[in-house]
């Protein structure tokens, strides 16, 4: 009696296990066809129906010409820059100056940044604009970055990171669009001209030598750099998607 | 009491499949669309003056030009004679132009930009003596200056006269001189 009965309550387990194995692969398939439903299109006799799949895409313009884009296009990532060729980020300030043109001290230049939707999304976005100076291929770091004068522009619409603020004296600016870029549409501009300040040129010797006088500057030669990066991301579960992207709260940047 | 060694194989078994289960549902939420460009330039900020002076003497008059030396950087340019107090400096430009103007400090100033490797006008510093001053012991000495091209709040070309330098390296004279 006592071997019948530990033989019912084995089998009994073993039928537990099966079905919950059972359930477990059950669950399983059932996550994977969740992630598979996007692709599929449906056929019937007098009607095709499509889902697009999303989407995202984005441009940075300087001066309403296209620099750099890179949108997500039939399966792939199609990458284009001002550059051409392999090139993944594009050309800043090439047609700052005209033909024999030299570069004047606290003269503005036009230097209009936009951001363009170039995917079929909606999307949240956000820049990074990088300013230093650099000679013989170091950083010069004894040179403010605030002697780069950006005309920074539309600041209602474009909402800079609440660490930047009043802080000139940085390399990076970090700015917000305010709102949703919708798709296909360009964004108000972030900066309008760029300007080097004069003082740039404070620090100076004087060499004679007969009836000639050389100014010699400390700083002659020296290269100012603009680097801009764009990022965008999704509008669907925008807090967590923009936490998870770029770290930060966007409900309290005020940005949603 | 529950028998362990029985529904260890169990126990394990779900826990396997709940935690492959919760793996796939972590990567799906964390898919999010993103996508970002970039870009970059830089220009060179040619700093640096030279310039010469240009003095000839005839009948009792001087004739100042500055030529602006640099291969690269425009300036304005201006000049100062200095002399006894016994003196008068009559100036003039001999082809009648109007590109030198006398303005702050007696100096006379250059209207124009100094382009790199031009030479200014002529300006005409007529030396008159007094009656029976003797001709053979003055000193007449003209002093150059000049300064980068800079703009104003306007976007027009100025000279910024008030720079005052910081040397860097070693102290040098910003003037200089010659003597006639």
């Amino acid at each position: 009696m006592r071997r019948t009965g530990r033989k019912k309550k084995s089998s009994n387990g073993k039928y537990v296990t099966y079905v919950l194995m059972a359930l477990a692969v059950l669950l399983l398939m059932g996550s994977t066809i969740g992630s598979t439903r996007a692709a599929l299109t449906y056929y019937s006799e007098n009607y095709t129906a499509e889902i697009t799949v999303s989407q995202i895409g984005v441009s940075l313009l300087e001066n309403g010409e296209v620099v750099s884009s890179r949108d997500y296009d039939n399966s792939e990532w199609k990458v284009s820059t001002n550059q051409g060729g392999e090139s993944t980020s594009g050309v800043l300030l090439r047609s700052m100056l005209g033909e024999g043109e030299k570069l004047a001290l606290n003269k503005s230049y036009d230097e209009v940044l936009t951001v363009k939707n170039s995917g079929s999304i909606d999307e949240y976005v956000r820049v990074r604009i990088y300013r230093y100076w650099m000679k013989d291929g170091k950083k010069v770091t004894t040179l403010s970055p605030s002697l780069i004068d950006l005309h920074f522009v539309n600041e209602g619409q474009w909402v800079k990171n609440p660490d930047d603020v009043g802080t000139g004296e940085r390399e990076c600016v970090e700015l917000y669009y305010k709102g949703i870029l919708p798709s296909g549409a360009e964004s108000a501009a972030f900066v309008d001209s760029v300007r080097i300040d004069g003082s740039v040129a404070a620090e100076a010797r004087v060499e004679t030598n007969g009836s000639t006088i050389t100014t010699i500057y400390k700083y002659d030669g020296v290269e100012f750099h603009v680097d801009v990066e764009v990022d965008a991301v999704q509008t669907h579960n925008a807090q967590d998607a923009i936490r998870s992207a770029w770290g930060v709260d966007a409900s309290a940047l005020g940005i949603l | 009491m529950m028998d362990w060694k029985r529904y260890g194989k169990l126990a394990v078994m779900s826990a396997a499949a709940l935690g492959m289960t919760a793996v796939l549902t972590i990567e799906g939420a964390q898919a999010y669309f993103t996508t970002y460009v970039s870009a970059g330039g830089s220009q060179v900020v040619n700093l640096g003056a030279e310039t010469e002076i240009h003095e000839g003497l005839s009948n009792m008059t001087k004739h100042i030009s500055v030529e602006n030396a640099s291969a690269v950087n425009d300036c304005f340019v201006r000049v100062k004679v200095f002399y006894g107090g016994e003196l008068a400096i009559e100036y003039a430009e001999p082809d009648g132009g109007q590109n030198w103007y006398p303005g702050d400090g007696g100096y006379w100033y250059y209207r124009p930009i100094l382009a790199a490797g031009a030479t200014s006008t002529v300006l005409d510093a007529k030396i008159v003596l007094p009656e029976g001053f003797d001709k053979d012991n003055f000193n007449v000495v003209v002093i150059q200056e000049c300064t980068p091209v800079v703009y104003d709040a306007s976007g027009n070309a100025t000279a910024d006269w008030t720079t005052v330098y910081s040397e860097y390296q070693e102290t040098g004279g910003q003037r200089e001189g010659a003597d006639n």
